[in-house]
């Protein structure tokens, strides 16, 4: 059954591509080996409707038009040469190399199998994709969040997704997915809530297709890019004076920009000791800030501004009390 | 899957690639497709059975089958216009191209170069609607790393090590670069301590050439390694508020569970001076710390911290 599938398709898409017109239903029936099993034309209908999805599944695009050219009726079916083939393409041993490297990058199943199929694709243009790339390069792009195929195959076919997130069921346009820091998220058009931002591991069911592919069209890449500033950390509003112990508190050291390697003024309250340097550090968030310096322990002052110094001398007494 | 539509999508590069070659051995052909080679007598097998409408004998595809079965390679004989494979799909597009992507941020200049006329000729769009970003560090320190990984040069890394807090210059033979859930590594090989290494490429502050060139050294540990040693760490279990939650996302966990309005945490614990940090940095966030050693390990430091202020 699965053979005798195979072959019907495949001759479908060789009569259809080598048709010189539009060819009516009842012609393909007629001339395309595999159809004469269907007993009854409604049987034919339901088969040739499947075999077109099917063939739109692996990226044949099919052309409509009427079979007859005096006719307005829709009945005539093509593949257009133009829209079919892989252009001609050339490529250099290196690149060649490159293919076969980028074919290893993707760990994710899904997407692993989508940049293997297009690997063939170029093996079979033509040029042989060397085996053996340079091997001191082992970029591998993964998810381990079980939603992501789905929301890649929504994303990429333009297909409303269906999934629950913070105790609410959700009807979502995604516009775009976007990894930072080893979490994947989506963007999209929230149907009842508006546009947000949704964390593939924040999902609380198997997210899944809703709509036909094909169902919206991503707005202005300015606005797509504006919604997408929020997972950017918040650009810095505030500065705090840290005295740093030299050698020591990268993090924040690398954050900020030292100042001279002695105190510029005398709050009055501490003598910046001589191993320490005064660095000025941007922030945008206090409770992260007072989390930074606190993590740093004693190779980090506060010099100013006073609430910052009280938030982390309060931040570590409390600590001191679950150590107790 | 192994359905019709996967078996067809291939068949349609696969036959003209053994038209291509003629005289193909089928384990070549396996290979290149990353099938079996009983897969591909069952795609042979599907695509002799097809041609041009019509039926005759020299309208099919033909395939010399005695041959095929003594020696096991492949002749073709194709009369359609199946000559070339079907063009790149919308997810084969998106996939190649962020893999070429994530390839371009790690390479020396002139691959890059290279992959950027790759990009083009394959006319592979810009992907606006995916966005990654890996924590791969500054770029002419990469390059300068892959540079020297491919000249095999030793070189002297000035490295902001996290979990120390502390800035270490490592002479190091470089050996690889790969990338983590989207962190990028460099495993070398530590001259001073005479073990293998692995550095964050984004804590990398400098690469300088010693002038030595790199030696080979046994036993790379792969990615896996650090998997391992997850796994036979210590636990620790935090009690945190729910605005603390975020860590058992952040870091690799043993159990997370909710307990009342707090939620449970088990971290296994490769570095505790790592666990000391995390716990400053929590502050009143955590209610309860077991084995109780950590907590009083980072109320000392706590009050170290105090003592300044004083």
């Amino acid at each position: 059954m699965a053979q005798r599938n195979s072959e019907r398709l495949l001759n479908l898409v060789i009569a259809l591509l080598d048709a010189p017109r539009f060819l009516s239903r009842e012609e393909i029936r007629q001339r395309v080996a595999g159809y004469e099993t269907a007993g009854s034309e409604a049987a034919f209908q339901r088969m040739f409707e499947r075999d077109k999805q099917d063939l739109r599944a692996m990226g044949v695009e099919l052309q409509i038009r009427p079979s007859d050219p005096s006719s307005a009726q829709l009945d005539g079916y093509r593949v257009a040469p133009s829209d079919f083939y892989l252009p001609h393409i050339h490529l250099t041993p290196q690149e060649s190399t490159l293919v076969g490297l980028a074919a290893a990058v993707w760990s994710e199943p899904t997407v692993a199998a989508d940049v293997g199929r297009a690997t063939v694709k170029l093996r079979a243009a033509g040029e042989d994709v060397a085996a053996g790339p340079a091997s001191f390069m082992m970029p591998r792009l993964g998810a381990r969040e079980p939603g992501f195929p789905v929301v890649w195959q929504a994303l990429l076919s333009r297909t409303p997704l269906r999934f629950t997130y913070h105790h609410a069921k959700r009807r979502v346009f995604p516009w775009r997915l976007i990894l930072r820091s080893g979490a994947w998220y989506v963007l999209g058009e929230d149907q009842a809530h508006g546009v947000r931002l949704f964390r593939l591991s924040r999902m609380e069911d198997a997210p899944r297709l809703d709509g036909e592919p094909g169902s919206y069209v991503l707005p202005d890449a300015a606005i797509i890019a504006d919604h997408a500033a929020r997972v950017e950390p918040p650009a810095p509003t505030a500065t705090v004076l840290l005295a740093l112990r030299r050698g020591a508190a990268d993090s924040l050291r690398r954050r900020g920009e030292v100042l001279t390697t002695a105190a510029p003024t005398d709050p009055g309250w501490l003598v910046t000791p001589p191993d320490f340097d005064v660095v000025a550090v941007s922030y945008a968030l206090v409770d992260e800030i007072v989390s930074a310096i606190c993590a740093a322990g004693p190779d980090v002052l506060v010099i100013e501004p006073g609430l910052i110094r009280e938030r982390v001398i309060a931040h570590l007494r409390a600590l001191v009390e679950v150590g107790s | 899957m192994t359905t019709s539509i996967d078996q067809v999508a291939r068949l349609l590069s696969e036959i003209p690639y053994i038209e291509a070659h003629p005289g193909i051995r089928v384990t070549e052909v396996a290979r290149v497709f990353g099938i079996s080679p009983a897969q591909v007598r069952k795609d042979v097998s599907v695509a002799i059975f097809c041609g041009l409408p019509g039926g005759y004998p020299s309208d099919l595809i033909d395939v010399d089958l005695d041959v095929l079965d003594d020696e096991g390679v492949l002749y073709l004989t194709n009369p359609t216009t199946l000559d070339r494979p079907l063009r790149l799909t919308i997810p084969e597009m998106a996939s190649l191209h962020l893999a070429l992507t994530v390839l371009r941020s790690l390479v020396p200049d002139d691959v890059v170069a290279s992959i950027d006329a790759l990009m083009a000729k394959v006319s592979l769009p810009s992907q606006p609607d995916i966005d990654l970003r890996l924590a791969a560090g500054d770029e002419a320190v990469r390059r300068m790393i892959t540079g020297a990984i491919a000249a095999g040069d030793q070189v002297q890394l000035t490295y902001e090590g996290r979990s120390r807090g502390h800035t270490t210059h490592p002479v190091v033979d470089p050996a690889s670069v790969y990338v983590a859930d989207s962190v990028a590594y460099l495993a070398a090989y530590d001259i001073a301590v005479s073990a293998w290494r692995t550095y964050r490429l984004d804590r990398v502050a400098r690469v300088e050439v010693t002038g030595q060139p790199s030696a080979p050294h046994p036993r790379q540990p792969g990615p896996q390694e650090w998997a391992q040693s997850l796994a036979t760490s210590a636990t620790v279990t935090l009690t945190v508020d729910q605005s603390a939650a975020w860590i058992g996302e952040y870091y690799p966990t043993r159990a997370v569970r909710p307990c009342g309005d707090e939620v449970v945490v088990e971290l296994p614990v490769v570095d505790p001076v790592w666990l000391v940090r995390l716990l400053l940095s929590l502050g009143g966030q955590v209610s309860r710390v077991e084995p109780g050693e950590y907590a009083r390990a980072a109320r000392d430091v706590a009050a170290d911290t105090l003592a300044l202020y004083s």
